[in-house]
């Protein structure tokens, strides 16, 4: 293990891998902060980029992305009240307050130190956690796998907001049904194809996360005009200074909130927007009736509680993403298909093939979260001047590179007529209110569930006893059960849409 | 009738891929295995289809549950479908780089913009910086057949 982690920082700690971490801190700081497009939309965009990079490089700029644009939608919270992602809403709660006061620049900064400091908390936590989870995946097999595929999918769904539980469903078993397109593994012969030769490598998954996030996501702003608007409040670089009082009233919550964040960021489905309100109104409560300002008024806890726990989640994410290949949401879905499209395998395979790319992605998390505070929290009144941009320049900018970036993949326009098919199905079904992130999940892991699901029943001589013949497979299995049975009786719910 | 909606859609997506599946070829020496070809996707549209009557069945609840419908341009998005459906059709005869600029030209002018020089000059300026990107990662752009050339 040490030697792996001795590779990992030999790989993170290479200059062109560092230009990696500050360029994709700088990029998901900047996409995440549009309003409309969270990380998601950021890393899907990324991905044609990382075409001519190598895994390592490719990985950690997406992830310096991802938690770049988690840090970057906390700006536009605060000083325009339009948060950048789901996942920084409950910073506005706070935030946009006080900014309106003319604290803009406190709350800058508090969101700054709480992201830094629940993001190294959670890069701390991962690389406690991931070598030991890994370890144990180690010993799965295929029926193992089959039904931890199958876990991931329950979850992600059953964590759908409220009333989305069955529309969440739904979406897996479409994602899984576009998964099915393509040439089969078992015959070798086309399937589900509609005669078009262009099927028949499948669906791409670029296309697909290009289409259900980012376009999905331009046409939607134009549909129901929420796009971003102009101006805002504004902050000043010396404006970024916390005196005693501001750090003594938020490093308790920042200490508590980052734990409560990395551990609602490791369970698959729920994610750092879960973790966000979860810590806000932990916080609220906690305060009671006599907090002043009062919570929703500009109190700086409020602030300090979703900031931290919502980075402190999107590293825990990378806990059951490196270590079992389930992704958690949405985001780590996309990272995890650009894991797949880059030749590697996330899991236990990756710990034992790649050490140097698992624990490269690690280490560049403490160099990543270090660049975010001490690059971009200076830079952010220059970077916040983007917010000036008008939108009716913006929008098309994106629209073009989700175009090129599904192009550039095949060089084959009939996949851009596809991605537009799609995009129109997927603002239809949003408008619906059917959660995205179960579809893109299906779509990622239904291929490697039938293959599992083939070799469970070979082993098994096409019995069902894979599923509850070893103790790992049977915990899954009852837990997919509840998991799967249990959110039909839920009554309340928070959408996980990260 | 807009709470039976996602149930009916739900459905609809059942049928039209369950009939599809039907179509899937299946080897003699793989139709007595206990996995086949046909299997997973006969069962995501059984799944598919119960999921689609539960939806109808809680249509009420599930209404209840949604968000609000916001109203905007449906005009404008159906446009912007548009203009990138057009764009994939000019992308071989006029390339990357002409369609790049077009297309992010059409999306302004269709989202507000209507003065001629930002309309002129941006997606100019973006097209070059594109193709400049484009080729320092050494990715071969298509200039398009009208102009017959490889930039």
């Amino acid at each position: 293990m040490f030697d792996g982690f001795l590779a990992g920082v030999d790989t993170a700690f290479t200059s062109f891998n560092m230009l990696m971490v500050i360029t994709g801190c700088f990029a998901g700081t900047f996409i995440g902060m549009l309003p409309g497009l969270g990380p998601a939309t950021a890393v899907a965009l990324m991905i044609p980029m990382t075409w001519g990079l190598d895994p390592a490089a490719a990985i950690i700029l997406m992830a310096g992305v991802y938690y770049g644009a988690v840090f970057g939608g906390s700006t536009s919270s605060i000083l325009i009240n339009a948060p950048g992602c789901s996942s920084t809403v409950a910073t506005a709660f706070d935030g946009y307050p006080m900014a309106q006061r003319g604290a803009a620049g406190k709350a800058l900064a508090v969101a700054a130190w709480s992201s830094f400091s629940g993001g190294m908390f959670g890069a701390v936590g991962l690389l406690v956690a991931a070598p030991l989870l890994a370890k144990l995946a180690m010993t799965f097999q295929s029926p193992d796998y089959a039904l931890l595929m199958l876990l991931g999918l329950t979850a992600v769904a059953s964590l759908s907001g409220h009333g989305q539980v069955l529309k969440g469903y739904a979406m897996a078993l479409f994602g899984m049904m576009l998964a099915t397109v393509g040439t089969d593994g078992i015959t070798g012969l086309p399937r589900l194809t509609f005669g078009q030769p262009d099927l028949v490598d499948g669906l791409n998954f670029v296309l697909i996360a290009m289409a259900t996030y980012a376009l999905a996501e331009v046409v939607l702003g134009v549909l129901e005009d929420r796009l971003p608007g102009d101006g805002g409040a504004t902050a000043r670089f010396r404006d970024l200074a916390l005196n005693r009082a501001d750090v003594r009233a938020v490093a308790p919550v920042i200490a508590r909130q980052s734990l409560l964040g990395f551990l609602v960021g490791v369970l698959p489905g729920a994610g750092a927007t879960i973790a966000s309100f979860l810590a806000y109104s932990t916080e609220k409560n906690l305060a009671g009736a006599t907090a002043r300002p009062p919570f929703g008024e500009g109190n700086v806890r409020g602030v300090a509680a979703p900031e931290s726990a919502n980075n402190a989640a999107t590293t825990g994410a990378f806990v059951p993403l490196l270590t079992l290949g389930i992704p958690g949401s949405g985001t780590t879905a996309i990272l995890l298909g650009a894991m797949i499209a880059h030749g590697l395998q996330p899991g236990p395979r990756l710990y034992a093939d790649h050490p140097e790319v698992f624990w490269s992605v690690i280490v560049s998390m403490f160099v990543g979260n270090l660049m975010l505070l001490v690059i971009n929290l200076p830079m952010i009144p220059w970077l916040a001047k983007v917010l000036r941009l008008p939108s009716h320049v913006l929008m098309p900018l994106v629209v073009v590179f989700c175009l090129l970036g599904v192009y550039l993949v095949s060089f084959n326009p009939g996949d851009v007529l596809v991605l537009v098919v799609i995009a129109a199905i997927a603002v239809f079904l949003r408008r619906l209110d059917f959660p995205m992130a179960p579809l893109l999940l299906g779509f990622i892991l239904g291929g490697y569930l039938e293959d599992n699901l083939q070799r469970a029943f070979i082993l098994y001589d096409g019995g069902l006893g894979f599923l509850w013949q070893r103790p790992a497979s049977a915990v899954m299995a009852i837990a997919t059960l509840v998991c799967l049975v249990l959110p039909l009786f839920r009554r309340s719910g928070i959408t996980a849409t990260d | 009738m807009r709470r039976f909606l996602p149930g009916l859609v739900v459905l609809t997506l059942a049928a039209v891929y369950g009939w599809q599946v039907m179509d899937i070829a299946i080897l003699p020496a793989d139709a007595r295995e206990a996995m086949s070809a046909r299997t997973l996707p006969l069962v995501l549209t059984a799944a598919m289809t119960v999921i689609g009557v539960l939806l109808l069945v809680t249509a009420h609840a599930q209404a209840t549950a949604s968000s609000p419908v916001r109203r905007g341009d449906g005009r404008k998005a159906v446009g912007l479908l548009g203009v990138c459906a057009l764009s994939a059709t000019l992308l071989d005869p006029l390339g990357v780089p002409v369609t790049t600029a077009l297309t992010l030209a059409a999306g302004m002018w269709l989202l507000g913009e209507r003065r001629i020089l930002p309309l002129l000059a941006i997606p100019a300026f973006v097209s070059v910086v594109l193709v400049v990107l484009l080729l320092l990662l050494a990715i071969d752009l298509p200039a398009g057949s009208l102009w017959s050339k490889h930039v």
